[in-house]
């Protein structure tokens, strides 16, 4: 991970690519490569902030937090959570680009509106959701009770909190997947679905499997790769409407690195936590690009 | 001693006695800005005037207890703890463990106004850890009864002689919840940090947090227990709902909770958001016996100041703060209780803010019978309380019994404590 | 699937703006109905003026505002001055360490920010930068995102141009100021965007660095409004709310036509 490399042959005059990428790496190394290492270290100490020197202790935090089933608990949480919404954003926002992509009139209406989501504080956001799914007076229980519908406290129904935040994140993203997919779709030559009309590829998926697909996998692959980093750091929404309850409902990862670092002042631990999640978090784009490469779309 | 002297007392004490030549800043941090925001710059305006020696500065105030406790760590990574932190009193564990707070006991002793101005003693206790003074109170809550006079009147009831005793409530919230939905019994808001309500729960039946050598659980206890029972039956009999704490105290401002069990920090707040929809009405927290202590808990200032000179005028703002007047203006802005018993007793400054609303006087009645909001021991003192926390949302919720409860926080919580 | 095109548009756009639109519906109410009021509750100028009047005056909002748009466009700023050289230098050169740099931009895109928080503050406190703008600014500089997208532009700009942009005899810098800089404009435009979204919205980072009002960034202004203890004000967080999205909703405004272009060079 480290840039060790672009420290290379002095004695020529360097490339020009160094000189014009230098800087990039080497902030890189100062803001994220550094303080990465300093967060695995921390791991292996007993340091608390605002506490003493620390010491050595091994591998007793990742002992203990592996132990722990609040911890335990949130990988599996942030895995369902990111199932949901990777999926469903990715779905929702291709669909609404392909919408939009034919549409002649009020393109610019939408656009801004289906990218609002994205743009409004999220924090304060979910105070609205929080009002809006209000066990007796939110507008969405008066609703489904109108209908004669059964209504939930969504939020501290053990069954409905992490689907219900789910669904804030997808509306929060669809937005953001949607401006990916527009770009991708605008550039489909228009050529390329004349001529599958006159190969007599007529119906909608033949052609957009055979024409369209083909030509937005790779932004594909770079939205599911956002997505999912998106997805795997939820924290906005868990903090402010459910505190990851109910019991581990909705405790997911980022929300326990808080958690143990903010909340209960147990550095080590939410730096033993960070590791985890990075490792966990790696693995996963790792795959998705090799995946991608295997495709044929990077 | 007579009330004036008593103010021409702690006026003097404002009076500069030596004119200093460099002025001296004092940095100042607390939280929840919508709550404190007015009182605190009222304060710190009426300081200047008094003391224009020493700047006081306030901080971007931060918007929970935690973030400032946090803020306080930080800076002592960086050597820049703000001079004065208000913070809960249950969060003082994690400052004096690592020897951040600075005991205020010398400058308490040579303090002759500190006497005069009638700290009640109760009170202070909540800033006392390990044998020093480490904070005073700024803004002190104890947990009280809110009622909706109307909705206790249609389920039969008088509101006028609230229950006292656990089993009157809960036969009072079983009847308010008989008239049927939406109509709820009551709510205890557990959810509040730091513990408190269990706290209140617990110490009202004279139960125990820590043991004597402060290395066990306390509560493993038929007090302990009665806690969680209380809880679970507030469900099952009282017809509360597993909400969150947000949504209770809606659902309570929309008119369809009996009798919410809270902070009285939260006395401002619910007449403003219940306004004309119904009549408020205060009664003292349900005990088993009259003499019952209760738990009291909110802001405390701690000094953090690293050097003599700003040592000595962080105590001067403390003192003018926590005093009289600084009381004063506290409770005419928010409504807590304040800890100075002259500041109460002065018609001038609250003896008349207590005569008006017989809501503000429910609190002040409880007062005499204050214990500490503690905290655990240890660098897992605030996960502790997330044990505590969890076992009180699984018995509300119906998960576990208030036996298994009990016994799975015990356990957690052992194993969390320093040996 | 053309007839059924604006209904299904109109319902997702009604979908997506449900939430907006409670949360101003919620800024036209008095205090005191607010919860529990039927659904559509007259609004009322009086709750009108209070609740905006109470989000701009209870803290310096227009003040945090200005300090919002002074850290997102430093931070843009200098975003820009080290992806655009870096993306060209990945995608056309040829430079000892360049899959590893590859490797660092893909890994920085996948590596949360809230992560590295509390290293960054350790490393900005022993700079004694706490409480200032270049602590707002700073960890934000090199962003993977960006490198990224000029990665994937600059790849698809033929070496035609570069070729006789050399040969006219161009430096390596007036090259890319003068002949791609230009091109690139819509891929910048969709990475303002998004950038500008991210760091205005921002409420981890401050929190952590910020001590005194004059720092503070928008979020700041509008979440003091809600208190666990005490009750939230409801119609004040939202007019906050609404009153801090405008600038952003201008923004997207203005560079949305640049936005979808840009994002065109991504593949």
């Amino acid at each position: 991970m480290s840039d060790l490399a672009l420290a290379a042959p002095l004695s020529r005059p360097l490339p020009k690519g160094i000189l014009l990428a230098g800087p990039a790496a080497l902030l890189m190394l100062l803001l994220q490569i550094g303080p990465l290492v300093l967060v695995v270290c921390a791991a292996f100490t007993d340091w608390q902030l605002g506490g003493e020197a620390p010491n050595f202790v091994g591998l007793d935090n990742f002992r203990a937090l592996i132990a722990d089933h609040d911890f335990q608990a949130s990988v599996l949480v942030t895995a369902r959570y990111t199932l949901m919404v990777v999926p469903g954003a990715l779905l929702l926002g291709l669909g609404l680009a392909m919408l939009l992509q034919g549409a002649r009139r009020g393109r610019t209406v939408y656009q801004t509106i289906f990218f609002l989501p994205y743009i409004a504080t999220l924090a304060a956001m979910s105070i609205a959701w929080q009002m809006l799914l209000h066990p007796s007076f939110g507008p969405v229980n008066q609703g489904l009770a109108a209908l004669g519908l059964p209504v939930a406290n969504w939020l501290r129904d053990e069954n409905t909190a992490l689907p219900v935040l789910a669904l804030i994140g997808i509306w929060h993203e669809t937005g953001f997947a949607m401006v990916f997919f527009l770009a991708a779709l605008t550039s489909v030559p228009t050529e390329l679905h004349d001529a599958a009309r006159i190969d007599g590829l007529g119906g909608g998926w033949d052609r957009f499997w055979l024409v369209t697909a083909p030509h937005i996998a790779p932004i594909a692959l770079f939205v599911l790769v956002v997505l999912t980093a998106h997805a795997v750091m939820v924290f906005d929404t868990v903090a402010l409407l459910t505190q990851g309850g109910p019991g581990n409902a909705t405790r997911v990862l980022l929300f326990v690195i808080y958690q143990e670092g903010f909340s209960f002042f147990r550095t080590n631990v939410a730096a033993t936590a960070t590791v985890f999640f990075l490792a966990i978090t790696l693995t996963l784009g790792m795959l998705q690009l090799r995946l991608g490469r295997r495709g044929g779309a990077a | 001693m007579h009330r004036r002297s008593i103010l021409m007392g702690s006026a003097a004490l404002a009076v500069p006695t030596i004119a200093r030549a460099a002025n001296v800043e004092v940095t100042v941090l607390y939280s929840q800005p919508g709550l404190y925001k007015e009182a605190h710059e009222t304060i710190v305006r009426e300081f200047a005037k008094r003391e224009p020696s020493i700047t006081v500065r306030l901080l971007a105030p931060t918007r929970a207890y935690e973030e400032a406790a946090s803020a306080v760590l930080r800076g002592a990574v960086t050597n820049s703890i703000p001079d004065v932190v208000y913070n809960g009193t249950n969060l003082l564990h994690l400052f004096v463990d690592r020897r951040l707070a600075v005991p205020l006991d010398p400058y308490i002793a040579a303090d002759e106004g500190f006497a005069r101005d009638g700290y009640i003693p109760a009170m202070l206790s909540t800033g006392h850890l390990g044998g020093h003074q480490y904070a005073v109170p700024f803004a002190l809550s104890t947990p009280i009864t809110f009622y909706n006079e109307q909705l206790v009147r249609r389920a039969g009831l008088d509101p006028d002689a609230p229950p006292a005793d656990w089993p009157g409530m809960l036969d009072w919230a079983q009847r308010i919840t008989a008239l049927g939905a939406p109509a709820k019994g009551i709510d205890i808001k557990w959810q509040t940090t730091g513990n408190y309500l269990f706290q209140a729960l617990l110490f009202s039946h004279g139960g125990k947090l820590l043991s004597e050598d402060g290395k066990r659980v306390g509560f493993d206890s038929p007090e302990g227990l009665r806690s969680f029972q209380l809880l679970r039956e507030m469900v099952t009999r009282g017809g509360m709902a597993d909400a969150t704490a947000e949504q209770a105290m809606q659902d309570f401002i929309a008119g369809n909770i009996g009798m919410h069990l809270t902070s009285s920090a939260n006395l401002n707040t619910l007449m403003a958001q219940i306004g004309e929809r119904y009549t408020l009405r205060t009664a003292p927290f349900p005990v088993p016996n009259p003499d019952a202590r209760i738990v009291s808990g909110g802001a405390a200032a701690t000094l953090f100041s690293r050097t003599e000179d700003k040592r000595q005028a962080a105590y001067k703002y403390i003192r003018f703060a926590t005093g009289p007047i600084g009381q004063t203006i506290m409770v005419n802005h928010i409504g807590y209780l304040p800890c100075s018993r002259v500041a109460i007793e002065t018609p001038e400054l609250l003896g008349n803010y207590y005569a008006r609303d017989r809501n503000t006087r429910t609190s002040l009645s409880q007062l005499p019978r204050a214990t500490g909001w503690l905290g655990f021991p240890g660098p897992n003192s605030l996960k502790a309380i997330d044990a505590v926390y969890a076992a009180m949302e699984a018995t509300v919720a119906g998960r576990s019994t208030p036996e298994q409860a009990l016994a799975r926080s015990v356990e957690q919580v052992n194993a969390l404590l320093p040996r | 699937m053309s007839r059924w095109r604006h209904p299904l548009l109109i319902l997702a756009a009604a979908l997506m703006l449900l939430p907006i639109l409670w949360a101003a519906l919620v800024s036209t109410r008095p205090q005191d109905a607010i919860i529990g009021a039927r659904l559509l509750t007259m609004p009322s100028l009086d709750a009108i003026a209070a609740n905006y009047g109470r989000a701009v005056t209870a803290s310096p909002l227009f003040g945090f505002i200005g300090n919002g748009i002074a850290v997102c466009s430093l931070i843009l700023f200098f975003q820009v001055l080290i992806m655009v050289p870096a993306g060209y230098a990945l995608a056309k050169l040829r430079f000892p360490g360049r899959e590893t740099l590859w490797g660092g931009v893909l890994l920085g895109l996948m590596v949360p920010a809230p992560v590295l928080a509390m290293p960054l503050f350790v490393m900005v406190a022993m700079l004694g930068l706490m409480d200032s703008l270049p602590a707002l600014v700073l960890p934000w500089v090199v962003s993977s995102l960006g490198i990224f997208l000029m990665r994937q532009f600059f790849r698809r700009v033929p070496d035609e141009i570069i070729e006789a942009a050399r040969l006219d005899g161009l430096s390596e810098l007036e090259l890319l100021v003068r002949v791609l800089l230009p091109l690139a404009r819509p891929t910048l435009g969709a990475f303002a965007i998004i950038s500008l979204v991210a760091h205005w919205n921002e409420l981890y980072w401050p929190s952590i660095v910020v001590t005194s009002a004059e720092r503070a960034t928008p979020p700041f202004g509008v979440m003091l409004f809600q208190t666990q203890e005490a009750g939230t004000e409801y119609g004040a967080l939202m007019a906050g709310a609404l009153i801090i999205a405008l600038p952003l909703v201008a923004a997207f405004l203005l560079l949305q036509r640049r936005f979808i272009e840009g994002l065109v060079a991504m593949k």
